[in-house]
């Protein structure tokens, strides 16, 4: 299998590389080898009434490792057709451990009609939020080593529909307040290109924003797409969702970025519900606050707080993320050196706090098992070295 | 004596011109329209031309790209090079030719009815203004 990925990617090269004269096609690779150590240790708090009287139990394991991972190598291939067509290519390897992974992230072909008014085909990135457009797997570009929890890529865990194939009407610089617009429909959860489906669903997803200043982006997205039983969520995490429903997912962002001025901010705030058939609306929220300030045109120190929750309390989860309520905060405090605009270094911090809050077991009136709370505290310390050529 | 000396020696501050079509209708840019259409944040294509903008920059650092850079952009090389990947690989559009010398970028000009580029006002020979038209001049 991994022959024929190989043999596939050298052909789709060699065959672009012929046309680099033709239709101004530039290539380009990005790499990003990290370096992590982490410790974290994990606990587990039992509390319930035995026998013997209440009791409550604390077990605590430690981990320690360090790590050279050499991450994702993405290639980048577009291509200018004619005056109003162009293409973009993104695809990403990845070797974990033994396992090989071979991605098309995206492949789209972009129609410029009007200023107002753009057609995108293909497989993209969803319209929801401003990192999930602004930053490329190629991290070069990204402020910090990796995304936000909420809109990482599958393979890092992710679990939200961060892209989708499909097609998508777009337009900028409406106004003088700059308003922009993107609707996309596309083939929805679990679906990415494949003819697999069965039926004529389609998922919905639309923002709308505006830049007043130059550099501040204000915007909502909104994702509207059905839960299909017997589906898993789009990294697998929940094998088979439950049972048929509706997901929807608001999106509020605020970005300051703008590369003649010193300060740096993203913020986002997500918001999904998941109404299922047969258990009703579980809802879930994540936001975080990216800050950043250009001390010098090359250094950059940062920090990053991100909170997610799975499930509306301690008690209720959403089935669409996980089997039980989670909750997890991280904060990440780095330092971005510019080399060039090629050659980016990053250095992090991170503490990082996630729970699981396991229920009660039942059967009848019988209680099996009490509940307790499992929480691992990790702390990392890595360095990325993100390089493009 | 010393200040005359050294101000005899300083190098003179690079005039920048910057270029456009003989075949665009517009006349003449503010630097802060340049900048616009350069980095094509707001129009994508010309008005009344009906063609794309396309920005033409030196492929190497050099006195006139300095001084377009600071001047007229107030970016530095780095950022406008992140500015142009950032939107290439965002939305899959073409970044800024690049080019050896002035004389390469008088001729992309002089060819490409979209085109708009920076060169040393000293460049623009008289033969080289038949051919592009001048829409600022920066000292």
């Amino acid at each position: 299998m991994k022959k024929i990925f190989l043999t596939i990617a050298a052909c789709a090269l060699m065959l672009s590389i012929t046309d680099v004269f033709a239709q101004e096609t530039k290539i380009r690779f990005f790499g990003q080898p990290e370096i992590s150590q982490t410790s974290s240790n994990e606990k587990n708090y039992f509390g319930g009434v035995s026998p013997a009287g209440k009791y409550i139990k604390k077990d605590t394991t430690y981990h320690s490792k360090t790590n050279f991972n050499n991450g994702n190598f993405v290639l980048f291939v577009t291509s200018q057709l004619s005056e109003r067509a162009s293409v973009l290519s993104e695809v990403s390897f990845n070797n974990s451990g033994k396992t090989f992974n071979f991605e098309v992230q995206r492949l789209m072909l972009r129609y410029y009609v009007k200023d107002y008014f753009s057609i995108r085909f293909g497989k993209m990135f969803t319209p929801i939020g401003y990192w999930n457009n602004q930053f490329t797997l190629g991290l070069v570009l990204q402020p910090t080593i990796q995304r936000p929890s909420a809109i990482r890529p599958i393979s890092e865990g992710g679990v939200l529909q961060y892209r989708d194939t499909g097609i998508q009407l777009e337009g900028d610089n409406i106004s003088p307040a700059r308003a922009f617009y993107r609707v996309m429909i596309g083939n929805g959860i679990g679906y990415y290109g494949s003819n697999d489906k069965g039926d004529n669903h389609i998922a919905v997803t639309g923002q709308l924003g505006a830049e007043p200043v130059d550099g501040l982006k204000i915007s909502g997205s909104a994702m509207f797409d059905r839960i299909e039983k017997g589906k898993s969520n789009p990294n697998g995490s929940i094998a088979a969702l439950p049972n048929n429903g509706n997901l929807n997912l608001f999106v509020a962002s605020v970005a300051y970025m703008n590369p003649e001025k010193k300060p740096e901010l993203i913020a986002e705030l997500l918001t999904q519900t998941s109404k299922f058939d047969n258990i009703g609306s579980r809802s879930s929220h994540s936001y975080y606050i990216y800050g950043g300030y250009k001390v010098t045109d090359k250094i950059t120190p940062y920090a990053l707080l991100n909170y997610v929750q799975a499930g509306k309390s301690t008690t209720e989860s959403d089935p669409y993320f996980a089997p039980l309520p989670v909750k997890g905060t991280q904060f990440n405090l780095g330092v971005r050196y510019k080399f060039s605009s090629n050659l980016i270094c990053k250095f992090e911090y991170e503490v990082n706090s996630t729970k699981l809050f396991y229920q009660d077991i039942t059967v009848g009136s019988v209680k099996l098992d009490d509940a307790f709370t499992n929480t691992t505290n990790t702390n990392k310390v890595r360095v990325q070295l993100a390089f493009a050529f | 004596m010393l200040f005359v000396t050294l101000t005899a020696f300083a190098p003179a501050p690079t005039e920048i011109a910057v270029i456009v079509n003989k075949e665009n209708t517009i006349s003449k840019l503010s630097s802060g329209e340049v900048k616009l259409y350069w980095l094509r944040k707001i129009k994508k294509r010309w008005p009344d031309l009906n063609k794309n903008i396309k920005p033409a920059d030196r492929k190497s650092k050099c006195a006139e790209q300095d001084a377009f850079y600071s001047k007229v952009l107030s970016m530095s090389a780095s950022d406008v090079e992140t500015y142009f990947t950032q939107k290439q690989y965002e939305s899959a559009e073409k970044p800024q030719d690049k080019f050896a010398s002035d004389a390469d970028i008088i001729n992309f000009v002089s060819e490409e009815a979209g085109a708009i580029g920076f060169v040393n006002a000293a460049s623009l020979t008289a033969e080289a203004k038949t051919k592009v038209k001048v829409v600022l001049i920066v000292q």
